[in-house]
């Protein structure tokens, strides 16, 4: 029993932590941060209405659970989806489109049959490549990904390009941003005014709020352990969809030769583990069925007439 | 972390003006070597626990290695490879694979002038909204992306996701 409550506060502790660092001026209640134990890190596919079970309990850390079952059922898309159209906004306002709609509709096939793959197979999976030298990649709650020129311009081929997708997509999958994003809007806003208008958010005002939030986040970047998820589990929708299974490691070769003293690639090392670690941790776990799948795909090359 | 960092770094700075050296690894268990990078090919070494080698290249998640007594072929898993090691920044590189030596696809897809991106131009970024109508509109349908897959040669597979370990207490957090 002690051992348990020692593991729950080191996984509040830990996710604390994160948001701490993101949202430096948070002031986090005692109570809300018992309740927040009620979130399952994995669980994306909660069946039951939440937000009626949430509403008639008086307690407040099962009214917190509730609304954060909410956030990760299929009725909470909508708000998702909301909330990243205003954080893709964001970065595309920053970066533009590429025009190149050959190129575009090449990481829209093979962004989707990814996607297809993961539990949230009917979100409205969407790719660009945007105009910028930076090596990065972007994941937007709700399913928009964007992938910028520096990057795209690395890739030797359609398995390295799965590679960089399928992490992304694992992020979304996981719902990384969102959670981070959706606690901290409770945080601040105090758990039952949230209760409240996320039960009247009709014409989504209250996603409008989490916008900035989830600019400010992609641009802080997440914790490390949340990278490293999307790494295995990238790795996994990639071998699903036919890719090499290994391509990721050689693209975090490449970034790791470039080195962090490339400027292309400053925002990149600021917001992830370093490739070397990023590497070491990929080898630690593997299944038989994943390295059975370290093969070059047949589509390895099409990346080459891609865009012509 | 703080001391990773900087040993990291400092790492990447004194081999950034060396020239490149065997990369290193060490047997985190005492595994075998073998003829050909499958589970299935002939031993042709056992290697101790700790025992050092020298890395040459990756096929997959293999690794080939040359230890003291043979040259051979270990899962990437039975070993860590030095950082400080050579053959570029950090060592590791070597984790490329087969790689043509390329520094990328030699697609040029950027625009002319294409700038950087940094933490306070997101930050301090006006959503474009009309961008965004844009890339939904590039959205393709289920079955194109299957077709695509399929004239491509992909082979779907049926794998897991990985679950790290867990303290066996944990299930009691709900």
């Amino acid at each position: 029993m002690k051992n348990s409550q020692i593991n729950i506060f080191k996984f509040l502790l830990g996710g604390c932590l994160s948001f701490v660092c993101i949202f430096a001026n948070a002031q986090i209640p005692g109570n809300l941060l018992k309740g927040l134990g009620g979130l399952d890190k994995k669980d994306n596919k909660q069946q039951s209405a939440p937000g009626a079970e949430a509403g008639k309990d008086s307690n407040p850390m099962g009214a917190i659970g509730g609304m954060l079952r909410l956030a990760t059922s299929n009725q909470g898309d909508d708000e998702e989806i909301k909330v990243g159209e205003g954080v893709a906004a964001s970065v595309l306002g920053a970066a533009k489109p590429s025009s190149n709609a050959k190129l575009n509709n090449y990481l829209n096939l093979v962004g989707k049959a990814i996607a297809l793959k993961s539990d949230r197979k009917n979100l409205p999976w969407t790719f660009a490549l945007i105009e910028t030298s930076s090596i990065n990649a972007f994941a937007a709650p709700g399913g928009m990904i964007l992938i910028t020129t520096g990057l795209y311009e690395l890739l030797e081929s359609e398995d390295e390009l799965a590679a960089v997708l399928a992490h992304e997509i694992a992020h979304v999958n996981l719902q990384h941003h969102f959670k981070i994003i959706k606690q901290q809007k409770m945080v601040e806003m105090g758990s039952n005014l949230f209760q409240k208008e996320l039960s009247k958010d009709k014409d989504n005002a209250l996603a409008k709020k989490m916008v900035g939030m989830g600019a400010e986040l992609i641009a802080r970047g997440l914790d490390k352990e949340s990278e490293f998820e999307a790494d295995r589990d990238g790795m996994v929708l990639a071998a699903r969809a036919g890719y090499d299974s290994s391509a990721m490691l050689s693209v975090l070769s490449k970034l790791q030769r470039k080195g962090s003293a490339d400027g292309s690639l400053q925002l990149l090392f600021k917001t992830h583990p370093s490739p070397a670690d990023r590497m070491a941790k990929l080898t630690t776990l593997l299944s038989p069925e994943l390295e059975a799948a370290a093969v070059v795909s047949a589509a390895s090359n099409r990346i080459s007439t891609a865009g012509k | 972390m703080t001391h990773k960092l900087i040993f990291l770094a400092t790492a990447l700075i004194a081999l950034a003006s060396q020239p490149a050296l065997a990369q290193t690894a060490t047997f985190k268990i005492a595994d075998v070597v073998r003829a050909e990078p499958s589970d299935s090919a002939a031993t042709v070494a056992n290697v101790a626990l700790n025992s050092k080698a020298e890395v040459l290249e990756r096929k997959g998640f293999w690794v080939k290695v040359k230890t003291a007594q043979a040259t051979g072929w270990t899962k990437l898993t039975a070993v860590s490879i030095d950082q400080s090691s050579g053959g570029g920044a950090g060592g590791m590189s070597v984790l490329a694979g087969l790689a043509s030596g390329r520094a990328g696809s030699g697609n040029i897809v950027s625009s002319a002038g294409t700038r950087g991106l940094s933490e306070n131009d997101l930050k301090g970024s006006k959503p474009d909204l009309q961008a965004y109508e844009f890339v939904k509109t590039l959205a393709v349908k289920e079955t194109d992306a299957i077709s695509f897959a399929q004239a491509g040669g992909l082979q779907p597979r049926e794998i897991q996701f990985i679950k790290p370990p867990t303290p066996p207490e944990t299930k009691n957090q709900n």
